[in-house]
């Protein structure tokens, strides 16, 4: 046993500092015989008994302590590899080539069917724009065709016969144009 | 005398290291060499044996508890401090005080019939004087005493200026000596 220690700081030094004005040699007096009072007080010593159980009950307690750590040891560990073979299943995994966009997607998403609807309403207006073009063209070589004809009927020969053939053929390849889209 | 004070703090450190990593021999041997102060301490404050050995079983048990939160501070105030925690949570928790006063009570009973004599009979009045200064302050001397805490040690302890400690302490010891100076008319 740790015998109780009697080598208390310079207690009278410390009674100067602290107590300034005060009556300092009556306080040192009165801590003087207060301390030798207490060093007339009988020391006892636990019974052995009592002793005894406390190491006991200590090594119980320090087993369980260490059951308990390797439980959490075990818990986290188990944890870990969990983490890392899902990573590694993830990581792994062979996603099937997407040809096709999923329709249930398409209509379950607020996002792209807006930018389907959008991209629908850009390829309408192209096609409008298309369409009026290629309507002026036939209408303009229909134009030339007749009025080529009438020259024709006033006076028919090779030039203007071959000049008609060529705007024929070039009406045939616009309206082709046109019906491919 | 600073040598063996150097080597009981290397022995202290070394038990504790050990008590951290969960040694029960290092933790055997904190209790070897601290339970006779602190039985005394508890046996000091409650006067009764039974809850002194029950609070020092206490004690032990959150040592096992709190030694991974010890920063290395002067040891012998650290485990002072759990063990007056201890005592007043006791004190609480159990409503032990009711008990304490009746005891306090029965044994100025005592002190009144009975005139010591010899040496041991000088320490149980000691004792029975003790009891009867409020708890604080003879919890505050006997921490002193049993702790060997320097009053700036025993300031830091109990969270308080250290004019604060001292001034207690007078007080406290100036009265336990009035009270012995009474029973002896």
């Amino acid at each position: 046993m740790i015998e109780k220690n009697e080598k208390f700081e310079n207690t009278d030094e410390l009674i100067e500092k602290i107590f300034l004005d005060q009556n300092i040699e009556s306080i040192k007096k009165d801590i003087k015989i207060g301390d030798e009072l207490m060093k007339s007080r009988q020391d006892l010593q636990p019974p052995a008994e009592i002793v005894s159980n406390i190491k006991k009950q200590l090594g119980i307690a320090l087993a369980a302590r260490r059951v308990f750590s390797w439980n959490r040891v075990l818990v986290k560990a188990a944890a870990a590899a969990a983490i890392i073979i899902l990573g590694f299943a993830i990581f792994t995994y062979d996603r099937p080539v997407i040809k096709k966009p999923d329709l249930a997607v398409i209509e379950t998403s607020d996002e792209t069917a807006a930018d389907l609807l959008e991209s629908w309403d850009t390829l309408e207006h192209q096609a409008d724009a298309q369409i009026a073009t290629l309507s002026l063209e036939i209408e303009r070589l229909a134009s030339t065709i007749i009025a080529l004809e009438l020259e024709n009927a006033n006076a028919d020969n090779g030039a203007v016969s071959g000049l008609l053939d060529e705007f024929e053929l070039e009406l045939i390849e616009t309206e082709t144009t046109f019906w491919k889209g | 005398m600073r040598r063996e004070n150097m080597a009981e703090k290397k022995l202290i450190s070394d038990l504790v290291a050990g008590c951290k990593k969960g040694d029960n021999e290092c933790f055997s041997q904190i209790v070897d060499l601290y339970s006779g102060r602190l039985y005394n301490y508890f046996y000091g404050i409650s006067g009764n044996h039974d809850l002194a050995g029950e609070l020092l079983g206490e004690l032990f048990l959150k040592l096992v508890e709190k030694i991974g939160g010890y920063r290395g501070e002067n040891f012998d105030g650290w485990l002072f401090r759990i063990a007056s925690n201890l005592f007043y949570d006791s004190l609480r928790k159990k409503k032990r005080q009711k008990q304490l006063l009746e005891k306090k009570k029965a044994l100025e009973m005592i002190s009144l019939k009975e005139k010591p004599k010899s040496d041991t009979e000088m320490a149980d009045k000691i004792q029975r004087q003790l009891q009867k200064l409020d708890p604080e302050t003879s919890e505050l001397l006997l921490m002193r005493y049993y702790s060997g805490l320097s009053f700036a040690d025993l300031a830091q302890a109990r969270n308080e200026p250290i004019g604060t400690t001292l001034s207690k302490v007078h007080r406290g010891l100036k009265k336990l000596r009035e009270l012995m100076e009474s029973d002896n008319d």
